[in-house]
């Protein structure tokens, strides 16, 4: 578990070189490919400087208290300004973090005592949590693509359908039980509770929704819940639902395909809730799988094979957890259904929506496959992109769009991230740590190029990846490296993206304190050294990363040395 | 020679960069080779490839269960990271 640091700020001298200062005029050197290396150290130059309202271009989480507006289709989507240092990560009376973490260069130099800090040492703490997915990684990969594409005909499959169609005019349906499948391949009993039909873009689907017999029996809110949940993602038919806002940006969620083993495009979305997982109100260790999409059931069924497809419902569906939604926060005197824990569950739709459509037109349309953090990433983006429009608090933590929040705001994904930003961007373990870096570099990317747009261009492209992002923008301005060692600060919050190891910062008139940013680019973990005269430290610094370092507040100029391997890079920031 | 045996006829070698796919709760662990072929990595060592090797360049000894067609991964059963 990582250590508690304050941030400490010396006033006053640090240290005095005693070299001599490089002369050498100050060059500089365009980067021209839109890399890893480029999305992490101006989005790392984007975090420090997120308390600002005039940070430059390309580095702005923070546009003001006024949110800002993006149009999609004639749909105006609104951004909330982020600014990292409202957000708190606190576990009952411990604050693990306030503001941005920084590792303070102004210890004495000790060797790395450990490489990252265990993302399961953090989840067994006693922080309530939920997950739009599994809080554990399945020990075995279930396999979806067994069957041949071409050899067999659907007449040719053997297929038992269990679900009976219903006759709507009856529902709710509580005499029938409908049969589904979860993920494990158990049998859950339903009633067909309710339906309705939404359209966007000149397609009309129809959206059912059953809810587990047992709980519909048990819970007298159980139909109420799922009744609101409908209505929240068909709406009213006037713009007003996830189902449009989602496929206004991304698409259609499914389609005619040229697969034989491939649902047929039946227009029907459905909706099951029950107790996923079986574990009631309290999830695991307080760990929830809150609602899920599996792409499983988009494949027609074969008993006799042996993957997970034998087990498809043949539908296109969202598994939710009635329970987590039947919860009730402290602070309200009764369940409602835009309470907390209902309006967290209007977001994880809007968030399995995303999955369901990318799984469509990046897998089937264009033929590729996303690695999953993009895929996290655009999910939890997608519900900031519509919790204005929900009322939600949404990923960023705050209910009103126009206001970067009070101090200190201790929901959304932002506390953790706060605390774990030097977690890898691009290697995922289905921890809290990993939404939450994923949603802050998606708020970054949608905050810096384009919007709920610039999304929907990285799905639908066969591009994967860094690619999809990368090929997503245009107009950008490359970075520029600064290969002096001498720097005099001119203006505070002044950033350098430095192409040397060794610098001498001279601050403005009232000192600046220097923060450094070390970028690893590198597939595997690096060991890093920041030293600043006899202070320094030593950290490792994970992969796909960007590791934060509060280097003190300086008033005369102050050599500092960096120690990087290949594939690290530093980006100073004087503010 | 028991060594040898171990990689009689049916042994493969894949080369290729280990990425995890799809979404959660229902991820994929996958070999990508350099013929953009796609395998989903199963086996005693896929939880070590998944947690220290993502993104990473392998070079991977086993068995291949199945081979990609169109939209679906093949089957890719580790025996050995090189």
């Amino acid at each position: 578990m990582r250590k508690l640091f304050g941030l400490f700020f010396i006033f006053g001298i640090l240290f005095v070189t005693t070299g001599c200062s490089d002369s050498t005029k100050k060059t500089t050197q365009q980067v021209t490919d839109a890399t890893l290396e480029y999305f992490l150290r101006q989005w790392g130059a984007a975090v420090v400087l997120s308390d600002s309202t005039a940070a430059p271009s390309q580095l702005k989480y923070n546009s003001g208290e006024t949110a800002t507006d993006y149009t999609v289709n004639s749909v105006t989507y609104k951004l909330g300004s982020i600014n990292m240092y409202n957000y708190q990560l606190t576990s009952g009376s411990t604050v693990y973090a306030t503001g941005p973490y920084f590792y303070s260069i102004l210890s004495s130099i000790v060797p790395a005592l450990y490489f990252y800090r265990s993302i399961q040492e953090a989840e067994n703490s006693a922080l309530e949590n939920s997950i739009p997915g599994k809080k554990e990684i399945t020990e075995e990969n279930e396999r979806i693509s067994k069957l041949p594409l071409t050899k067999k005909t659907a007449e040719e499959m053997k297929v038992e359908r269990e679900i009976v169609t219903a006759n709507e005019s009856t529902l709710p349906d509580t005499t029938t039980l409908y049969s589904f499948y979860d993920d494990a391949g158990k049998t859950v009993n339903a009633y067909y509770l309710d339906s309705g039909t939404v359209t966007s873009n000149g397609r009309t689907v129809t959206v059912k929704v059953y809810v587990d017999s047992t709980w519909y029996n048990a819970e007298t809110n159980a139909a109420t819940a799922s009744k609101a949940l409908l209505k929240k993602f068909i709406g009213t038919g006037n713009n007003d639902s996830i189902y449009e806002w989602v496929t206004n940006i991304y698409g259609s969620e499914w389609g005619t395909t040229q697969y034989t083993n491939l649902i047929a495009d039946d227009k029907t979305i459905t909706i099951l809730l029950f107790d996923i997982d079986g574990d009631g109100y309290s999830g695991s260790n307080g760990a929830f799988t809150v609602g899920f999409f599996y792409n499983r059931d988009n494949f027609i069924k074969n008993t006799a094979s042996s993957s997970a497809i034998k087990y498809s419902n043949e539908k296109l569906m969202f598994y939710i957890d009635l329970p987590y939604m039947l919860k009730k926060d402290s602070t309200e005197t009764s369940w409602t259904t835009s309470g907390l824990y209902p309006n967290k569950i209007y977001g994880t739709l809007a968030h399995e929506f995303q999955h369901m459509i990318h799984y469509y037109q990046k897998n089937i349309v264009y033929s590729s496959q996303s690695s999953t953090w993009l895929n996290e990433m655009c999910s939890v983006t997608t519900e900031d992109f519509i919790a204005e429009k929900m009322g939600v608090e949404g990923p960023r933590g705050i209910a009103n769009v126009n206001s970067t929040g009070s101090k200190y705001i201790t929901s959304g994904r932002l506390p953790y991230f706060i605390y774990y930003n030097d977690d890898s961007l691009n290697i995922w373990d289905n921890g809290l740590a990993d939404y939450s870096v994923v949603y802050a570099f998606g708020a970054y990317l949608s905050r810096n190029y384009g919007g709920p747009d610039f999304f929907k261009k990285i799905v639908q492209t066969s591009d994967t990846d860094f690619d999809a992002i990368k090929n997503a923008m245009s107009g950008t301005t490359d970075i520029e490296k600064y290969g002096s060692k001498t720097w005099s600060v001119s203006s505070k919050d002044e950033v350098k993206y430095l192409s040397v190891s060794s610098i001498t910062i001279t601050p403005q008139a009232g000192g600046n304190t220097i923060y450094f940013i070390l970028s690893n680019t590198n597939t595997s973990a690096s060991s890093i050294t920041v030293k600043g005269g006899s202070y320094g430290r030593t950290e490792a610094i994970n992969a796909g990363s960007n590791t934060y370092f509060n280097a003190g507040t300086i008033t005369t100029a102050t050599t500092y040395t960096l120690s990087l391997p290949t594939g690290v890079f530093a980006t100073a920031v004087a503010r | 020679m028991l060594l040898s045996s171990c990689f009689a006829t049916g042994s493969h070698t894949l080369t290729g960069t280990i990425k995890v796919t799809g979404n959660e709760p229902h991820t994929e662990l996958i070999i990508v080779t350099e013929n953009g072929k796609k395998y989903q990595v199963t086996g005693d060592k896929a939880s070590y490839l998944r947690k220290e090797k993502q993104n990473n360049i392998v070079k991977l000894k086993g068995k291949i269960i199945k081979e990609p067609e169109a939209i679906m991964s093949g089957s890719f059963e580790v025996i050995e990271i090189e």
